[in-house]
C-alpha cells in the first residue's frame, strides 16, 4: 500500500465490518480511496477521524445486515414459494413457537413429560452430586497416594504412636487423631458441646481443606508445656460465633482447659474426624497416665520419597513386633502381623464406592426408564399426527423442516426438563444425603464441582436425542420411498420400547428386592436390647464448672430429675452409645492366672450406672446386675458380658471370680456380679466380641450418655429442660433416636433398598405409563382393522383378550431380558448383600410377579376399549 | 408497475444513473454531497446498494485490481431496467401526490 494508507488496525475492522455486507472488500478500497482524497482536503475533520466514523458505521450497519438475514427478510414481491427461504433464527423461533403450542393443547401429556423428565433427570443429578460431593468430603488428604492410614481397624495409643515415629523409616510424617465430644463454654457462662477432634499438628499440612482465618496447627503446639491452641471449624464458627473474625486470638474454654483460638478452617473440605467442628493438638506427654494404656487413636503416615505402600505397611509390622518383643505385658507376640496400610483417602472412600455406583446404576437405569418412556410416547404422538404431517407435506413443508421441527419440540422438553431436574436434583441430593449413617460422610456436592455440569450437558444431549430420535427414525423409515403413507408401522418400535423399558424396570425391581431381603436378614440379627423409644443424649458439663467428683452429683441429680419426667420408663446412664460411640479396650487380668496379663484378653470396657441395663431392657442371665448399693467405698464390681464367660470361663459360672482391668493397678481386683447377654455395641454383622461393665458410682467419669426409655421424642424435648432446671451452663447435646442410631449401624444396605425400592417403583409407574400409551395408541392407530373383525362377528372378548396377551407378552419378554441381566450382573452385589445370594429366587419372581400383574392392569384399558369399538361409527367415519 | 422506492434507495439509484458507466460506491456518495446536498455514511451507503442489488433494481461488475486500493478493485454499478421502473413509478407516485398541494413553496 502506498504513503497514505489508513491505520492498518482501522482497516482491518472495516475488513470485518465489510463482510456483513455484500459489496465485501470493495468497501475497504473505497474507503482506503475516501481516506486519501480527504488528507488532501484541509476539512475540518482529520483524515483519521473521519476513517474511523465511517469504519463504525460500517461495523454497524454491517452487523445489523448480518442479524437480519439470520430473521430472514420478507420475501421480494412476486417472488414465488419456495423462491425464498426464512433465516435460520426465524425458522427456528417459528419452530419454539409451535411446539410450546403443541404442548399446552395436550395438556396432560405435557404435565407427564415434564414429569418424568423432572423426576429422572432430578434422581441422576442427585446422584452425581452425592458421589462427586461425598468423594471431596472424605478425600482428608491432600496427597491421596502418599498418605496411609496405619492399621486402621486397631485403635494405637500414645506410646505407640511415639515408638513408630521413633522407629519407623518407611514415613517421614506419623501422627494419630481421635474424635470426641467437648463442651465449649463462652465469657457468659453459655455451654455447648461440639464434636472436636484430637490429632497430631504433624498432619495439618496434609489436609486437603487449609484455614480460612489465622493459621493451622503447627508442630510446636504439640509440644509439651505449649500454649493450648484450636483451631475451629467454619460450620462452627459461623453457627456460635457469628462467623466474627476477631475469634481468632480469642481464649475459649473447651472441657475446662483455655485454648487459644488461632484458626478457622476452610469450607470446601473437611479434615479428620468425621463430622469434626474443631481441632486440638494431640500432646505426646510421656507423664501422662494414659500414655500407654489408652489405645483410641488412628495412625496415619506419609510415606517417604520412593516408599510404596507395601514398604509402609512392612516398616510399621516391623515397629509393631519390635513394641511386641519390648512390652510382652500389653501385646501377644504376633501384635501387628495382621497390620494393614491403606491409602488414607481410599479408605474412607473404598466402603462408599460401591453404595454409590449402585445408587448412580439405579438413577442412570431410571432415566433409561423414562427416556424409553417418553420416545415411546413422543413416538405414538407422531404417529398419531400422520394426518397432520401429510397436510403439511402437501402444503410443501420439506422433509429437513418436518424434522427440524423434531428436533425443537424434543430439545425444548429437554430444556425444561433439565432445567427443572436440576432444581429437584439439588433438593434430592441433600434429603438422600441425610438418609446414610452419619459415618457415611455422604455430602451433596455444589453444582460446579466434579464434573456435574457435564453430566447434566451429556443427559440432556441424551434425553433430546431419543426424545427427537425415536420420531424422527420412525417418520424416516416410513417416508423412505419419498410418500408419506396414510398410517406409520411404529407398531414394532413401540413394541422394542415397551419390552426395553420392562427389562430395566426389572433390574431396579430385583436389585430392590435383595436389599429389602437383605435388610430383612439383618434385623433378624438379635442386639440384645430393645432400642424401641429410646433416645441417647449426651451430657457434657464443663471441667471448670464441674471438677473431678462433682460431676457424678450433677449426673445422679439429672437423672433422678428426668426419671420423673412424665412418659419416662428408664433412664440410664454410660460412658458410651451402643452402635455410635468408639468403646475403649483394656486388657483383663484373671485372678486364677495372673502370669497370663495383658496379652491374654483385650476387651471392651464400658462404666455404666444401675439403670443402663433396665433402660435397654438387656436381659441379666446369670446373677444380678449393678445396684445403687455397688458405690464408692464399697467392694469393687464388674458384670461381664456372655462372651467374655465363654473366653475367660468357658463351660463354668463366672459370677463370684475376680478380674483386674487397670493396668495401674494390677492388684485392684474386680468381683464379677453377673453375666449380661451380648449386646452389640460395635458391628451390627459381627461376633460380639469380650466386654465387661464398670459402676458408674466406682469409676466417675466426665460426660454420659444418657440413655431413657420412654415415649420417644416427647420425653427427648422435656430433657434438656430438665438439666437446665439444674443448671443452665450443662450442654445438653441434641437427642439420637436409638432406633435410627442402629438403623445407621446397619450401614448403608436400609439406604440402598429405601432408595433402590423407591427408583423400584418409579420404574414400574412409568413402566405401566409407557406400556398403556403404547397400546392405546396401537388401539386409536388399528380402530378400522377393530372395527372390521367385529363387524365380521369377532366377540369384543376376543379382542380385549388379543390386547391383553399383546401387552402381557411385551412386558414378560421384558422381565426375561432384565431377570437375565439382572442375573449376569449379581456378582456386583454380592458384597453389598447381607446373608442374600444374588441370584435369590423370591427377589426374582417377586419382580417378575409385580411387573406382570403392572402389565395386565396397564393393559386392561386399552383392552376395553378394543372390545368397545363401535365398528359402524369407525368404519363410517373412519 | 414497478416496486414504490424509499427515498434514500431513489436518491442511489439516480446518482447511479448520473454517473453513467463510472458509478462506484464512493463515486456515488460524493455526488450525493454535490448534488443533493446528502452527506451519508459509509454503512447507510452500502446497506443500501447491497438492498437494491436484491431487489435487483441495481447490477454490479468488478473492475480489475486497482494497486492504488492495495488491490482492491472497484465495483462499478448500473440501474436495472427494473430500478428505472421502479424509479418511474415512485416518481410519477410522487407527482401524484404533490399536484394540489400548495403553500411549499422552494427554499432555493
Amino acid at each position: 500500500m502506498s504513503a497514505g494508507s489508513p491505520p492498518r488496525m482501522l482497516e482491518g475492522l472495516a475488513a470485518l465490518g465489510a463482510r456483513g455486507l455484500a459489496s465485501g472488500e470493495t468497501v475497504v478500497g473505497d474507503l482506503a480511496e475516501g481516506y486519501r482524497r480527504q488528507r488532501k482536503r484541509s476539512g475540518p475533520i482529520p483524515a483519521g477521524t473521519w476513517y474511523a466514523a465511517e469504519v463504525a458505521s460500517i461495523l454497524l450497519f454491517g452487523a445489523l445486515a448480518a442479524i437480519g438475514r439470520l430473521f430472514g427478510g420478507a420475501p421480494p414481491s412476486g417472488a414465488e414459494p419456495g423462491d425464498w427461504r426464512e433465516g435460520p433464527l426465524r425458522s427456528g423461533l417459528r419452530d419454539v413457537t409451535w411446539a410450546v403450542r403443541s404442548m399446552t393443547r395436550s395438556r396432560w401429556l405435557g404435565l407427564g413429560v415434564l414429569t418424568i423428565l423432572t423426576l429422572a433427570i432430578g434422581a441422576n443429578t442427585a446422584a452425581v452430586s452425592l458421589v462427586a460431593g461425598t468423594y471431596r468430603a472424605v478425600s482428608w488428604w491432600e496427597d491421596g497416594a502418599r498418605v496411609v492410614s496405619l492399621w486402621p481397624d486397631e485403635e494405637m495409643s500414645m506410646g505407640q504412636l511415639q515408638t513408630v515415629r521413633d522407629e519407623a523409616t518407611a514415613f517421614d510424617v506419623v501422627g494419630g487423631w481421635v474424635l470426641g465430644t467437648s463442651s465449649l463454654l463462652d465469657d457468659q457462662g453459655e455451654a455447648t458441646s461440639a464434636s472436636v477432634a484430637m490429632i497430631s499438628p504433624e498432619l495439618f499440612d496434609e489436609l486437603t481443606v487449609k484455614p480460612a482465618l489465622g493459621r493451622g496447627l503447627v508442630p510446636e503446639d504439640g509440644e509439651v508445656g505449649a500454649e493450648p491452641v484450636a483451631v475451629l471449624g467454619k460450620a462452627l464458627w459461623e453457627s456460635r460465633y457469628g462467623a466474627d473474625p476477631s475469634v481468632v486470638g480469642r481464649v475459649v474454654d473447651m472441657d475446662g482447659v483455655r485454648r487459644r483460638v488461632v484458626g478457622i478452617q476452610g469450607a470446601g473440605g473437611q479434615a479428620p474426624g468425621p463430622g469434626a467442628e474443631a481441632w486440638i493438638p494431640l500432646v505426646l506427654d510421656q507423664g501422662n497416665p494414659d500414655f500407654w494404656p489408652q489405645r483410641n487413636l488412628r495412625l496415619v503416615g506419609r510415606l517417604s520419597p520412593g516408599a510404596s505402600v507395601a514398604d509402609g505397611r512392612e516398616d510399621f509390622v516391623r515397629v509393631m513386633q519390635v513394641l511386641a518383643g519390648r512390652f510382652s505385658f500389653f501385646f501377644p507376640p504376633d501384635f501387628g502381623l495382621d497390620a494393614t496400610a491403606t491409602p488414607a483417602n481410599d479408605e474412607l472412600w473404598a466402603p462408599m464406592k460401591a453404595p454409590l455406583s449402585l445408587l448412580l446404576a439405579g438413577t442412570l437405569l431410571l432415566l433409561a426408564v423414562a427416556a424409553v418412556d417418553l420416545g415411546n410416547l413422543f413416538l405414538g404422538r407422531t404417529l398419531e399426527r400422520v394426518p397432520e404431517l401429510r397436510v403439511r407435506t402437501a402444503l410443501g413443508a420439506s422433509r429437513r423442516r418436518l424434522l427440524g421441527q423434531f428436533l425443537v419440540e424434543g430439545g425444548l422438553w429437554t430444556a425444561l426438563g433439565v432445567l427443572l431436574g436440576c432444581g429437584v436434583g439439588s433438593v434430592l441430593a441433600r434429603r438422600l444425603a441425610a438418609l446414610f449413617p452419619l459415618g457415611a460422610q455422604v455430602t451433596p456436592g455444589s453444582f460446579f464441582a466434579g464434573g456435574l455440569p457435564a453430566f447434566v450437558l451429556a443427559t440432556a444431549i441424551l434425553v433430546w436425542l431419543l426424545m427427537s430420535g425415536v420420531p424422527i427414525a420412525s417418520y424416516l423409515r416410513a417416508t423412505r420411498g419419498g410418500v408419506l403413507p396414510r398410517r406409520f408401522e411404529g407398531g414394532r418400535a413401540q413394541a422394542t420400547l415397551v419390552v426395553t423399558q420392562a427389562a430395566f424396570a426389572t433390574v431396579l425391581l430385583v436389585g430392590s428386592g435383595l436389599f429389602v431381603r437383605s435388610v430383612a436378614k439383618l434385623r433378624e440379627i438379635p442386639l440384645g436390647y430393645d432400642a424401641g423409644g429410646v433416645v441417647a443424649l449426651h451430657v457434657t458439663p464443663s471441667r471448670t464448672a464441674y471438677p473431678a467428683g462433682e460431676a457424678q452429683l450433677l449426673f445422679e441429680e439429672i437423672e433422678d430429675r428426668v426419671r420423673a419426667l412424665p412418659g419416662v420408663r428408664a433412664v440410664g446412664l454410660a460412658s458410651g452409645l451402643p452402635l455410635a460411640d468408639p468403646f475403649p479396650t483394656s486388657p483383663v487380668n484373671r485372678q486364677e492366672s495372673p502370669e497370663e496379663v495383658g496379652a491374654a484378653l483385650r476387651a471392651y470396657q464400658q462404666v455404666v450406672d444401675p439403670g443402663y441395663f433396665d433402660a435397654l431392657r438387656a436381659r441379666v442371665v446369670r446373677g444380678r446386675a449393678l445396684l445403687d448399693t455397688d458405690r464408692r467405698g464399697t467392694d469393687a464390681v464388674v458384670v461381664v458380658n456372655e462372651a467374655m464367660a465363654r473366653v475367660l470361663w468357658p463351660g463354668q459360672d463366672p459370677v463370684g471370680r475376680q478380674i483386674a482391668v487397670d493396668p495401674h493397678a494390677w492388684d485392684s481386683w474386680h468381683t464379677v456380679v453377673g453375666v449380661i447377654q451380648d449386646m452389640r455395641f460395635r458391628d451390627v454383622t459381627l461376633a460380639v466380641p469380650p466386654a465387661f461393665y464398670l459402676p458408674l458410682a466406682q469409676n466417675p467419669v466426665r460426660q454420659v450418655r444418657m440413655i431413657v426409655s420412654g415415649t420417644g421424642a416427647p420425653v427427648a424435648e422435656a430433657v434438656p429442660g430438665a438439666v437446665a432446671a439444674i443448671d443452665e451452663r450443662v450442654p445438653v447435646s441434641p437427642s439420637r433416636d436409638m432406633e435410627k442410631v442402629v438403623a445407621d449401624a446397619y450401614g448403608v444396605v436400609g439406604v440402598l433398598m429405601a432408595i433402590l425400592s423407591a427408583l423400584g417403583a418409579l420404574s414400574i409407574v412409568l413402566g405401566a405409563v409407557g406400556l398403556y400409551g403404547a397400546l392405546a395408541s396401537s388401539v386409536t392407530r388399528y380402530r378400522v382393522e377393530l372395527s372390521t373383525r367385529l363387524a365380521l362377528g369377532a366377540h369384543p372378548r376376543q379382542l380385549v383378550a388379543r390386547v391383553l396377551v399383546v401387552g402381557l407378552t411385551l412386558t414378560l419378554g421384558g422381565v426375561a431380558a432384565g431377570s437375565t441381566v439382572a442375573a449376569l450382573g449379581g456378582n456386583l452385589l454380592r458384597a453389598l448383600l447381607f446373608g442374600v445370594s444374588p441370584w435369590d429366587p423370591t427377589a426374582f419372581l417377586a419382580s417378575a410377579a409385580i411387573l406382570g400383574g403392572t402389565g395386565a392392569v396397564a393393559a386392561l384399558v386399552p383392552a376395553l376399549r378394543a372390545g368397545m369399538t363401535e365398528p359402524a361409527d369407525v368404519l363410517r367415519n373412519g | 408497475m414497478g416496486e414504490f422506492m424509499g427515498e434514500l434507495e431513489q436518491m442511489v439509484l439516480l446518482a447511479v444513473m448520473r454517473l453513467g458507466g463510472g458509478a462506484y460506491g464512493w463515486a456515488v456518495r460524493e455526488e450525493l454531497a454535490a448534488v443533493a446536498g446528502r452527506h451519508i455514511s459509509s454503512g447507510a451507503l452500502y446497506t443500501t446498494i447491497d438492498r437494491l442489488e436484491r431487489k435487483g433494481c441495481l447490477s454490479s461488475r468488478l473492475a480489475d485490481p486497482d494497486p492504488d486500493r492495495g488491490g482492491r478493485p472497484r465495483r462499478y454499478l448500473s440501474v436495472t431496467p427494473a430500478g428505472v421502473e421502479g424509479l418511474q413509478t415512485s416518481r410519477e407516485a410522487m407527482k401524484r401526490l404533490w399536484s394540489g398541494v400548495h403553500g411549499v413553496e422552494s427554499s432555493r
